[in-house]
């Protein structure tokens, strides 16, 4: 679900044209956009479980500060989707906790 | 307020709060602690976290073997997770002459009981895979040193002092001390007047200004120490703790995830918990230089904090004869967190038995006159 | 108020575990922070401390205004260590 038309910004620009993989699954994205837009275009909305309960997090405040929508992009824990732009090809997973790191 | 106590204590650091508890555990429940602001304020609550038995004195040794012995019962002892984890510690040596030093220092630590060796680069890569090892020449290891969480390790001395019926008074700051003679005849606080039949000055960096108050000099002085917070890392991303001390570094894992990039400096003349720029900018630095990949992990928080020196690093646990019943717990050069419980024990000892279980002739304060 | 609400999210601590804390004698945020870990996270506090000052505000029977917040920190937002060394060189 994506807006096509706002009142304000007016029309959508870009065409999806490129795919990012979510848990292996390829989902199109629009050059630019951030990779939380994405991934609720995909209707996906749980984007990390909690170290400590293990509760859902996702798309919360949507301008870099909460850090609810955390997820592991290429390889990289805790990285920030709401405010990180889709790159062709990048690999996201759903973190659980603080995530893996290959070092 | 309460009118006065056997034993008055000032400061609600660790080192305070283990005092107030292993008095408290050997019955003397006539305690009281003056906190200026609350546990963990001050250093307790700004620390690294390490607590290692590499040290190259014998007393220093003994005392941070006995701190070791505490910490391992301690979370069970006081029926709170103090998050105490002996996970190791390694200190690199950047120098053949430092890594000569260590070496005698091994001897030392294990003529006494502590299984610390000397490893080689390798090795030490293969204790902290991320460690960048080019030109360094060996480092010291000791796998029964560790870490723990030195906030809960203070509130879970003063609460469960406080279950024996040891009294904490925060936000009570000592703004003077009254001497009738040789005594001390009250203690002036934000809260009101009171008297104690035994002080113990356990206030850290500020353990001269309460000196002052009784007329004498305690040769301690400031030194602020900064720390870089990360983010919270996926488990083992930076352990065990590792500390380059001639690089002024030092990095660890804590329990919860974030990794802390540790900062000394050289002592002050001020009491500024301040973060600075250059201090950050320093460990940044000495981090890239250390540990490899570190460059695209976030930093979340810099914060800094006092510890307090003495002129020969080493700490100063006696009673004062000038003035009666004053005793001064201070100067734990850094170090504080790391024999926290062992002090307090001893210095409980020496309230309630008159004697230690562990020689305190080298922590006389008189030493400095000599 | 239901005290299952999520105050704290990054460290999934609820409303009842702030008025546990409070309920222990904690007066100040500070306090706060350090016995439950609430403003520890990532987010540093931005979300949950001023929910976690209002409360306090209510259990200690003053204004918001006499609450008074945790030191500020740097830096303002997550920075990775790599733009604080490439600050430093212009």
């Amino acid at each position: 679900m994506r807006i096509e038309d706002h009142p304000i910004l007016g029309p959508a620009k870009g065409e999806a044209t490129i795919e990012i993989e979510v848990d292996g699954r390829k989902i199109p994205a629009v050059p630019g956009e951030m990779i939380s837009s994405a991934l609720i275009a995909a209707g996906i909305k749980v984007f990390r479980r909690t170290h400590g309960k293990g509760e859902a997090r996702g798309y919360f405040c949507g301008i870099g500060q909460c850090t609810d929508c955390m997820m592991t992009v290429d390889n990289m824990p805790s990285i920030r989707t709401c405010i990180t732009p889709v790159k062709d090809g990048m690999k996201i997973k759903t973190q659980s906790g603080h995530g893996k790191w290959e070092v | 307020m309460v009118k006065g106590a056997e034993v008055v204590i000032i400061g609600g650091g660790v080192i305070g709060s283990s005092i107030a508890y292993y008095l408290a555990k050997e019955g003397c429940r006539d305690v009281v602690v003056l906190e200026r602001e609350y546990p963990t304020w001050g250093a307790s609550g700004r620390c690294g976290a390490g607590i290692r038995q590499q040290w190259g004195t014998k007393m220093n040794c003994r005392l941070a073997k006995g701190s070791v012995e505490l910490f391992q019962g301690l979370s069970e002892e006081l029926d709170y997770d103090i998050e105490f984890e002996q996970g190791g510690y390694l200190v690199l040596a950047t120098s053949h002459a430092q890594l000569e030093q260590y070496r005698r220092n091994v001897a030392l630590q294990n003529s006494l009981g502590i299984p610390s060796k000397i490893v080689t680069p390798q090795e030490a890569k293969e204790i902290v895979p991320i460690l960048r090892t080019d030109g360094l020449p060996g480092a010291a290891y000791c796998p029964t040193d560790g870490t723990a969480n030195p906030i809960r390790t203070d509130f879970a001395f003063a609460r469960a002092a406080r279950a024996l019926g040891a009294k904490f008074f925060t936000h009570t700051e000592v703004t003077g001390i009254e001497l009738s003679g040789d005594e001390i005849k009250t203690v002036e606080t934000t809260r009101g007047k009171m008297w104690g039949e035994i002080v113990v000055n356990a206030a850290g960096p500020w353990a001269p200004v309460i000196g002052r108050m009784v007329g004498i000099d305690i040769p301690i002085q400031p030194k602020r120490c900064q720390i870089i917070v990360t983010q919270q890392l996926p488990e083992a991303a930076c352990t065990p703790f590792t500390s380059a001390p001639w690089d002024y570094g030092y990095w660890t894992q804590t329990f919860h995830g974030n990794v802390l990039l540790g900062h000394t400096s050289r002592p002050v003349e001020h009491y500024d918990k301040g973060a600075t720029f250059e201090a950050i900018s320093f460990q940044t630095d000495k981090t890239a230089q250390f540990l490899r990949s570190f460059g695209k992990v976030p930093v979340i928080r810099c914060y800094s904090g006092l510890t307090e020196w003495t002129p020969d690093a080493i700490p100063i646990i006696s009673f004062v004869k000038k003035v009666k019943g004053f005793l001064i717990d201070a100067g734990y050069s850094g170090h504080g967190f790391c024999m926290g419980p062992v002090s307090g024990k001893l210095v409980s000892e020496l309230i309630a038995e008159g004697t230690a279980s562990l020689p305190l002739e080298p922590f006389d304060y008189y030493r400095f006159q000599q | 108020m239901d005290e299952e609400i999520i105050i704290c999210r990054c460290e999934d601590l609820t409303l009842r575990d702030i008025r546990e804390a409070i309920s222990q004698g904690f007066t100040t945020l500070e306090e706060i922070k350090r016995v439950t870990r609430c403003g520890m996270g990532p987010c540093q506090g931005r979300t949950c401390l001023p929910l976690v000052a209002a409360e306090l505000a209510r259990a200690r029977g003053k204004g918001i205004e006499e609450i008074l917040p945790c030191t500020m920190r740097p830096p303002l937002m997550p920075l990775k260590l790599e733009t604080i060394s490439g600050a430093k060189d212009g």
